[in-house]
């Protein structure tokens, strides 16, 4: 079988995963959290589209790992049930909280990181077309377009806002502290700055004929039309997990 | 083809309680000509332009319009309830806004108007070089068109509507983010379509619309009433000669 | 107290946009005007001016410090610099709260005079406690200008501070620098608009790839028409009937 990833089977690995969260014990979410990782760096359908995609992915994980780290750790404090694993400082760790943080924090991880991995792996273009060849309504999809336009461009907008408020004098350079509360201040008028610029952007797509564009205007590449065996399989498995998992909820 | 556009007596207001945007335009330019409404913030020069590309009754609906427009054979009563693209093609002012962001090349950014409309000639890259090199941009081809400069994304922008061959042709205030060399250009191509396009063109000095270089544009001007604040008619403005 | 440019050249990590060996110095009061074609750099040299950018090579002074050795809110009090596209920088829910955002943080003891003051010579007095979402484009842009103005920063810099504006709000600006070059307030305006700014200027710098290719007087420039036409620029169209004119 040849390691095909397009579109469609990356979508539905994301099915797969978003299945599996919910389904699977913990420590197979780890795993393929994991495995998504490895994935990142080994599979090229996975790569990264741009060095920002790559460093918002390198960020991520830090992230994620320091949030689930310190879910874990809150929940075995405060759930005071189960034996005691260890006892720090003397702070005691319960067994039954730390499962519970575990549970929450890998089930949280692999839900992101899934589609993380989908979004920083598909250019904006590609995911546009293939909606498109699906003929999913055009006003739909111009929503979806500005939507992650936005976010794509909140980070440098914000960077543009605090460069322009570190030129009029804001200790904006200094700290952690100083620099979320002028965040939290920037973030209604972030806001309706960027809507309001969306409709404009709205307006320029509408005013190069996107709503009115004829449907298969693109030819679907063969590939597209012949359904992958990958996802075809992604999507059987993820059956089998319901499948499975509605049979032992019935059966307890 | 070419055609005449002609306003009558057009009125517009955001919606009834608002004061006229518009108040009694008549304007007719000749088919294939270049005509610069020049005037001071408020005197409605964008405000016209929305409507005759006909994205004013679908972003305002409560707006109330009297008066005619007629585009050649087509006429409508106050304004067009449907975006005329490719008839009319409106490039706005914030050149940013009209990258669509989907496409990775400059190329390819001009080459997704023609996949709106579904007509994509048998050598697109001929046609796409061609107008390209008549903006001075043929050198940006390959770049990301969210990379470019002020100055050159509008010039993409311009591209992406031209390469329909909209036969009016309605640019907003298009000389702002241009140096002067850049305007030049601006200039050739809108002499290079006169006969064959007719322009409609906003701007908020006079300098581009009366100079001597820019032979074949009339200027239109739109006033405010200094007393009122509102748009008052317009009149056509005489020429230098220099 | 000036702002001096030292044998400064800037690249960006990716190459792409250069300023090679740039030196200059402007004095308390004086007009500096950068031109150049769309794309060499003008924006870059603004970002320099105030740290927000260090130079690759070189040294830039603000009021006597060393960019690279202070934070840009330091330099800021030396030299305000804004940016082109007002939708950037606006932020605060009312015209008064923007304008006074710089001589609060900058801990200016007047700030309500200041504020007021710049409102006044924006003429935005009238709608001071709008939403700055609520004025037209132009008046943002006068809006930019008068936050600038009411930092206190005795050298002000822009980036095409003209561009959209029209006549009316053109007459604004000139009554405003004509006004602050009375206060002895430093310029450093980056523009195409030739027609308006000549004027002022006391010096003009030529850019054209990244590098100086005149650095003097308006005066001087206008002899040396060629220059202008080097960095790809023309003469606006009032100045070249002048000087038909004169000849």
């Amino acid at each position: 079988m040849k390691a095909n990833l397009d579109l469609p089977s990356k979508l539905s690995l994301v099915f797969f995963l978003w299945v599996c969260a919910f389904t699977l014990p913990w420590t197979f979410q780890v795993g393929l959290c994991l495995l998504l990782v490895i994935a990142r760096f080994a599979i090229p359908a996975f790569r990264p589209v741009s060095h920002r995609s790559a460093a918002a992915f390198s960020k991520f994980i830090l992230y994620s790992i320091t949030v689930a780290l310190l879910v874990t750790c809150l929940n075995a404090l405060f759930i005071r049930s189960g034996n005691v694993v260890a006892t720090l400082l003397g702070f005691s760790f319960y067994e039954d909280g730390l499962l519970f943080g575990l549970r929450t924090a890998s089930r949280l991880i692999l839900l992101s990181f899934s589609v993380l991995m989908f979004f920083i792996s598909t250019p904006l273009t590609v995911f546009i077309d293939y909606l498109q060849s699906k003929g999913l309504p055009q006003y739909l999809v111009l929503m979806l377009l500005l939507t992650l336009h936005f976010l794509d461009h909140l980070p440098s907008r914000i960077h543009q806002i605090f460069l322009a408020q570190q030129a009029r004098g804001a200790p904006v350079d200094s700290g952690v502290l100083s620099r979320t509360r002028a965040l939290l201040s920037i973030l209604s008028p972030l806001v309706l700055s960027s809507i309001v610029e969306s409709i404009e952007r709205g307006t320029a797509l509408e005013l190069r004929g996107f709503l009115s564009r004829p449907v298969a205007s693109r030819k679907p590449e063969d590939t597209e039309t012949r359904v992958n065996l990958l996802t075809i399989c992604f999507y059987f498995m993820s059956l089998v997990i319901i499948a499975y998992s509605i049979y032992r909820w019935l059966n307890v | 083809m070419a055609q005449r556009l002609t306003i009558k007596d057009l009125s517009l207001q955001y919606s009834a309680s608002e004061p006229r945007a518009l108040s009694s335009l008549s304007l007719d330019v000749e088919a294939g000509s270049c005509c610069a409404i020049i005037g001071p913030t408020g005197a409605g020069k964008s405000t016209l332009l929305q409507c005759l590309a006909g994205t004013m009754r679908r972003h305002h609906p409560e707006s109330l319009a009297t008066g005619q427009i007629q585009f050649g054979e087509t006429r409508f009563n106050g304004v067009p309830d449907h975006v005329l693209f490719p008839i009319a093609g409106l490039v706005l002012q914030d050149p940013y806004v009209q990258i669509s962001g989907v496409r990775e090349t400059v190329f390819d950014e001009v080459l997704f108007t023609l996949e709106n409309l579904g007509t994509i000639p048998q050598d697109p890259r001929q046609t796409i070089l061609s107008i390209l090199q008549r903006l001075g941009i043929d050198h940006l081809a390959d770049r990301k068109p969210t990379s470019l400069s002020g100055g050159e994304t509008q010039r993409v922008a311009l591209a992406a509507i031209l390469i329909a061959q909209p036969s009016l042709l309605l640019l907003d205030e298009p000389t702002t983010a241009l140096d002067s060399n850049a305007q030049d250009k601006l200039r050739f191509i809108l002499r290079s379509l006169r006969g064959r396009t007719t322009v409609l063109l906003t701007d908020t000095q006079i300098d581009f619309a009366l100079s001597p270089d820019s032979s074949n544009v009339r200027a239109f001007k739109l006033d405010v009433d200094p007393k009122t604040r509102l748009p008052a008619t317009g009149s056509w403005l005489r020429k230098h000669s220099a | 107290m000036n702002i001096e440019f030292k044998n400064v050249s800037f690249h960006y990590q990716d190459d792409h946009e250069v300023l090679d060996r740039l030196s200059f110095v402007v004095e308390p009061g004086a007009f500096l005007l950068v031109i150049g074609q769309n794309g060499v750099g003008k924006s870059t040299l603004l970002k320099l001016m105030n740290g927000i950018l260090k130079p690759t090579f070189g040294q830039v002074f603000i009021g006597g410090l060393d960019s690279a050795q202070h934070a840009t809110s330091r330099l800021a009090a030396e030299v305000c610099v804004t940016f082109q596209n007002p939708a950037d920088q606006i932020f605060a829910p009312s015209v008064r709260k923007e304008v006074a955002f710089a001589p609060r943080n900058l801990k200016r003891p007047n700030v309500d005079q200041l504020v007021s003051q710049a409102l006044s010579l924006c003429s935005l007095d009238s709608v001071s406690s709008r939403h700055p979402y609520d004025l037209p484009t132009p008046q943002r842009r006068l809006l930019t200008i008068a936050s600038a103005i009411a930092s206190g920063a005795p050298f002000l810099a822009f980036d095409e501070p003209s561009a959209g504006l029209s006549q009316i709000e053109r007459n604004v600006l000139e009554r405003l620098l004509e006004e602050l070059k009375r206060d002895r307030r430093g310029f450093i305006v980056v523009s195409h608009d030739l027609a308006l700014f000549l004027r002022y200027a006391s010096h003009v710098l030529v850019l054209s790839e990244g590098r100086s290719v005149f650095f003097g007087t308006p005066t001087k420039l206008l002899e040396q028409e060629g220059y202008l036409r080097k960095a790809g620029l023309k003469l606006p169209l009032p100045l070249r009937l002048e000087r038909m004119a004169a000849r």
